[in-house]
């Protein structure tokens, strides 16, 4: 067998996930070949190395932090859904309710307009009057000069 | 009523707790980040590396189990589903984040009075120590190196030590692409450490 095929044979061998068969042929081949020796020799020393780190661990309030988080997402997602379910809930209410104040917004804009026109009617009215007085006090003087 | 149930919830499997949470005991939660959260930590630092947020992101990935949980059919384990989702999560933040990956060893050398403190304060050979510790780093920069695929399944091997079938439902994958993915990371990872001229 070539050496290529016995590197597979190692790595599974370190896994133990060769049958006894297998193993005695991987160990004659290992007393013979000095090459595949070394490459069982650093495989194993990956996987040792590897199973002995990362022992690294989150920090010891991770669980209550992450848990705060959650319920704190929750709370703010049942918020909205509480929201949603009344809007959906009382659609005709709200509609009835948004066509009032949409009715009454127009209508107040509208009665404002006019009242405005009705003012500068008015005022108009005012100036145009008090010209005329004037006018007719001047007509007066004339016709007692005379 | 809450507090018993959570007592209560380091008792029952992961099944048990995930039907409670379904049903509204959404505090149970905690029992399944208290049994995995170092696990996960684990996977997404031979990920991402050290960076200064790699507990945020533990964090989000959990926020992200939690709010998948729905989609949960119980066909396989929990853990084997929770761990698909971790594994996706891990090479999204890994590509998120491939400019911006602080390495163990920056991160080490960073403490390195801490470490010098330790070391004297041990009654262990120190010498010893220091040769485990450096070959561990070496070890650690190498595997973020490698490509995703082979990253996953050296981690799950050799670091958690899933089996090779756990590995193959995780990565749905046949337990043969398995075998031949973890020959060719350590192979790949033997060639980059004899390459480095650092081969334990």
């Amino acid at each position: 067998m070539k050496c290529k095929n016995i590197e597979l044979m190692i790595s599974l061998h370190i896994d133990n996930k060769l049958s006894l068969e297998e193993v005695t042929f991987l160990m004659e081949h290992l007393n013979s070949c000095e090459k595949c020796r070394q490459i069982y020799k650093d495989f194993k020393d990956i996987k040792i190395v590897l199973s002995d780190s990362q022992k690294t661990k989150v920090t010891n309030d991770f669980t209550d932090s992450t848990m705060k988080k959650i319920i704190d997402l929750q709370n703010k997602k049942n918020d909205n859904i509480i929201f949603v379910d009344f809007v959906k809930k009382h659609l005709i209410m709200v509609a009835s309710f948004v066509f009032i104040i949409i009715a009454s917004i127009v209508f107040l804009s509208k009665n404002s307009s006019d009242n405005s026109a009705l003012a500068e009617y008015y005022l108009n009215y005012e100036q145009y009057s008090s010209v005329e007085d004037i006018y007719d006090e001047n007509i007066i003087s004339f016709l007692l000069l005379y | 009523m809450k507090v018993f149930d959570c007592l209560n919830g380091i008792h029952m499997n992961d099944k048990e707790i995930i039907e409670k949470i379904l049903a509204g005991q959404e505090n149970l939660f905690r029992h399944i980040i208290d049994r995995y959260k170092d696990k996960v930590f684990s996977i997404i630092f031979s990920f991402c590396g050290y960076t200064s947020d790699c507990e945020d992101i533990v964090q989000s990935v959990f926020i992200k189990i939690f709010y998948s949980l729905k989609k949960f059919k119980f066909e396989s384990s929990f853990s084997t589903w929770m761990y698909r989702i971790v594994i996706n999560e891990s090479i999204n933040f890994a590509k998120k984040r491939n400019n911006k990956i602080i390495s163990l060893q920056e991160k080490i050398s960073s403490d390195d009075d801490q470490e010098i403190i330790d070391f004297i304060k041990s009654d262990d050979n120190i010498e010893k120590k220091a040769i485990e510790q450096e070959t561990q780093k070496l070890v650690q920069n190498t595997l973020i190196k490698l490509k995703n695929n082979y990253k996953i399944v050296l981690t799950l091997r050799d670091i958690e030590n899933f089996s090779y079938e756990e590995i193959s439902q995780m990565m749905n994958v046949s337990v043969d692409t398995v075998k031949i993915w973890l020959f060719r990371a350590r192979k790949k990872m033997r060639e980059i450490l004899i390459q480095g001229d650092q081969l334990l």
